[in-house]
């Protein structure tokens, strides 16, 4: 036992020697937490018709399949393809990916680049990110589009009716779902693996206090023969 | 000094220490196993498709692909229908008793609709594709139509069910489909859902 | 019939094990490595971590070889054969996050494992070829590592091994020759991708798992070190067992079962809580596939390779620092002979071994930090210091280990 609390001193030292050298580092722009979970379905599901209404038109989702986010999000295949064919007045096969409906030679002309996939795209920027970057446009007085999170952005103010019309809470909830969404694209696994976590550690556990009354069982014997 | 050792409750703790750790085991083996079975994507790419009929002339056969396999769409003209039963004596499961097939093609047309047969066509033997004959005599003089294997002379009815005396051990296999209206079929579906 | 009884040798045991001793000395094994071996009875926490590297090995294999089963070592399919694995395969997303955090624990194992040899003193005499091929065990581990980490084929991966092939390019004449070389082409491409992975999954493993035989091997035959770094074959009872010593089985497998067991319980909670490990583990940018047109903001290699990383960079010249990283472990080869005092563990050895081990640790942390850091004027100045008292470890060990006022040693092991 002493030499775990030995070993726990040491890592203390580390990690407070580690935190000497942070002293100087910088800090970006604030990111504002986005308080979401993947196991809110409704969440998912506003979040998802989101996608398909504002930002479909020119990101794909390639490597998510249709009918297997239908059933991850509670909607059968055939709803899945309504929601998610939304722009293609949902006609497509269950099995298809989620494709964009920009040609990408227009889109060249029109933004001046590709717009990216976003199939990884929470993974890549961090969900806080995504929220503060989507809340971070505004028009000035010029008419000009600004982003303050990301400054020379190509991406236009999609959302700009939205956030023009409805009450701030509001708008920042339906981005919330938004990303929320984007952050289960990123790892459809996710859900079932906060799930079934639990279970795990419950049964390792109870791994754990049995080997360790094995053990003390057993050293009985190194105990008594000194 | 020294105590007496608790036999009981050190074996009772080997064993339970054993049992949950094969549980354990057990566990840990679940996703490397499931991980063999066939991915999301080979499932998208075995799902049902559906064909369009609409240009099917009598007597036509049309052939697509589903999970690989090639798919025959016949549309059986009249004359064949009536021919089924004559063929009955020489048939070996003339009633599909050993053949696979969804239970709504367990009868004498092995199909939904009498007039459309939607089989796999592969052959029950050694996995050749038979050939579509649908003219008498075309493959010998007693010959009413029918399939023919080329590789070893299986010879199946036009409702592919075998003929006693060849290699095939049972009918053509008919997959699941059904009729999304009277000119597209849905196949690799049945009434009940997917296979 | 009854012929043949009489050719048999009586007392012969004509059960399976019988029959296989006669032909292959499995009880033999077993008993010497396992059941016989006599270890000291007060191994303490750091001793769990060898076990625990083996378990790690073992979990290492066995998901490497099922990640092979989807993965696709080429440049087209690479990145999407990662996504197809955590998306499409039942399943594949754990034994890839298994495969994933176990790279990271094997790290965090080994290096809490060098660290306890470093002060039981377990490198000393006899013990000098067990360490020495327990350094060649994390040569290997790193090349495998850094081989590893390429084959995801995303934006770190392609950089971090740009950058590391690179540093090849150091050595004078041949060096951008050899760099070509190791790459197969003028850049990292499909040919690169194609090597590392067959390096990685059948070369390196193999040689992996014959430099641990060698290591345990070796160890049994001199014996395993303990906390005090006493020898317990001194004190032996009537029988010719060491007093202070203990059978492996059944104390030690079911005391490092207990280990195992805490261990997995928190790996599991990386795995299903934290796989990203704070962006340690699995690097961001990684999620975005190779582009050799554009290089990320800012590149990193994965945690276990910064301390060596930033003593790379505080060096300002590339040879130099190239030679620094490499003198960084080389040294640790040298360590049986660089450390003059003959007492072993840090229990009974003067203060200049516990400064100098203290400063060491403080050294590999501050640099391993630095070397995830973008390079500033301040840090750069920050990771010379540190690079220094790094080295400083083995010099100091040097000339202080033979005039150490160290306490005078137990007879018998103490609890």
């Amino acid at each position: 036992m002493s030499a775990l609390i030995q070993g726990l001193l040491w890592a203390g030292l580390a990690i407070s020697s580690m935190s000497i050298a942070h002293a100087s580092n910088e800090h970006a722009v604030a990111l504002d937490k986005a308080k979401i979970s993947v196991l809110d379905q409704a969440s998912l599901q506003r979040g998802a018709d989101m996608y398909a209404q504002y930002c479909m038109g020119c990101h794909s989702l390639k490597y998510v399949r249709v009918n297997r986010a239908a059933k991850d999000l509670g909607w059968t295949a055939e709803e899945g393809v309504g929601h998610f064919q939304y722009l293609r007045g949902g006609k497509g096969k269950p099995t298809d990916m989620i494709e964009t409906t920009l040609n990408p030679v227009t889109a060249k002309t029109a933004f001046g680049t590709v717009p990216p996939d976003l199939s990884l795209e929470a993974r890549l920027r961090g969900t806080d990110w995504l929220y503060t970057f989507l809340r971070s446009y505004e028009r000035t007085a010029d008419g000009k589009v600004i982003n303050h999170l990301f400054s020379g952005v190509a991406m236009p103010y999609v959302l700009e009716g939205l956030q023009t019309s409805l009450p701030a809470r509001e708008f920042d909830a339906k981005v919330a779902d938004l990303v929320n969404f984007l952050d289960y694209a990123a790892e459809p696994a996710k859900p079932k693996r906060l799930m079934l976590g639990w279970w795990v550690l419950g049964f390792l556990m109870i791994l754990v206090v049995l080997t360790y009354l094995l053990k003390q069982e057993f050293w009985r014997d190194v105990k008594t023969q000194a | 000094m020294t105590e007496p050792v608790n036999e009981k409750r050190r074996n009772f703790l080997v064993a339970a220490t054993g049992v949950v750790g094969a549980v354990g085991a057990t566990f840990v083996a679940v996703p490397f196993v499931s991980s063999w079975q066939p991915s999301e994507k080979a499932q998208a790419a075995g799902a049902p498709i559906d064909v369009d009929i609409s240009a099917l002339a009598e007597g036509q056969m049309l052939t697509v692909e589903w999970r690989g396999k090639p798919v025959w769409v016949v549309r059986r003209p009249q004359s064949a229908l009536e021919a089924l039963p004559t063929v009955r004596d020489g048939l070996r499961d003339p009633d599909s008793q050993a053949s696979v097939q969804p239970d709504f093609a367990r009868n004498e047309y092995r199909s939904l609709k009498p007039e459309y047969l939607v089989m796999i066509g592969v052959c029950t033997h050694l996995g050749c594709a038979p050939l579509y004959k649908p003219n008498a005599g075309a493959i010998s003089a007693d010959w009413v139509g029918g399939f023919f294997c080329p590789c070893h002379g299986s010879r199946f009815d036009m409702a592919g069910r075998v003929f006693k005396s060849v290699p095939a051990p049972t009918n053509l296999e008919v997959p699941p489909y059904r009729f999304l209206s009277d000119t597209q079929i849905r196949i690799g579906e049945n009434e009940q859902g997917a296979a | 019939m009854s012929d043949n009884k009489s050719n048999m040798a009586p007392n012969k045991k004509l059960d399976i094990l019988g029959w296989i001793d006669e032909r292959f000395p499995l009880t033999q094994v077993w008993n010497e490595h396992v059941a016989q071996y006599y270890a000291p009875k007060n191994f303490n926490f750091f001793y769990f971590f060898g076990a625990l590297a083996l378990l790690v090995l073992v979990n290492q294999l066995v998901t490497g070889i099922w990640l092979t089963m989807s993965y696709k070592p080429s440049a087209a399919e690479a990145f999407n054969s990662i996504e197809y694995i955590m998306r499409d395969v039942d399943w594949g997303w754990l034994i890839r996050y298994m495969h994933s955090t176990g790279a990271s624990a094997f790290f965090i194992v080994i290096y809490v494992h060098m660290f306890r040899g470093l002060m039981y003193g377990s490198y000393q005499k006899p013990r000098e070829l067990v360490w020495l091929i327990g350094m060649l065990i994390f040569l290997v581990l790193m090349a495998e590592a850094f081989m590893g980490y390429l084959l995801p084929w995303g934006q770190m991966s392609y950089w971090g091994a740009q950058v590391i092939i690179s540093l090849f390019g150091a050595v004078p004449i041949v060096g951008d020759a050899m760099a070509t070389w190791i790459r197969g082409d003028f850049v990292i491409s499909d040919v690169t991708l194609n090597r590392f992975f067959a390096l990685h999954v059948i070369a390196l493993p193999l040689v992996l798992v014959v430099l641990v035989y060698l290591h345990i091997v070796a160890l049994h035959k001199v014996g395993s070190n303990n906390p005090d770094g006493i020898d317990i074959k001194q004190h032996k009872n009537a029988l010719g067992l060491p007093k202070d010593g203990i059978p492996f089985h059944p104390y030690y497998s079911i005391k490092d079962m207990m280990g195992a067991s805490v261990f997995m319980f928190l790996f599991a909670l990386v795995i299903f809580y934290w796989p990203e490990g704070g962006g340690f583990f699995l690097e961001a940018p990684n999620f975005e596939p190779a582009n050799p047109m554009k290089t990320p903001e800012h590149i990193a290699p994965v945690w276990y390779f910064t301390p060596f990383y930033a003593i790379l960079r505080a060096v300002p010249d590339k040879l130099l620092g190239v030679m620094a990283m490499g003198m960084s472990i080389m040294f640790l080869f040298v360590l049986p002979w660089l450390d003059r005092c003959r007492v072993r563990s840090i229990r009974y050895r003067g203060w200049q071994f516990k400064a100098n081990l203290t400063m060491f640790v403080v050294s590999f942390f501050v640099l391993g930090y630095l070397g995830t850091q973008p390079p500033t004027p301040v840090l750069t100045l920050l990771a010379q210091v540190f690079t220094f008292t790094y080295f400083s470890y083995f010099v100091v060990m040097w000339l202080t280990s033979p005039m150490e006022r160290t306490k005078p040693l137990p007879e018998r092991v103490t609890a």
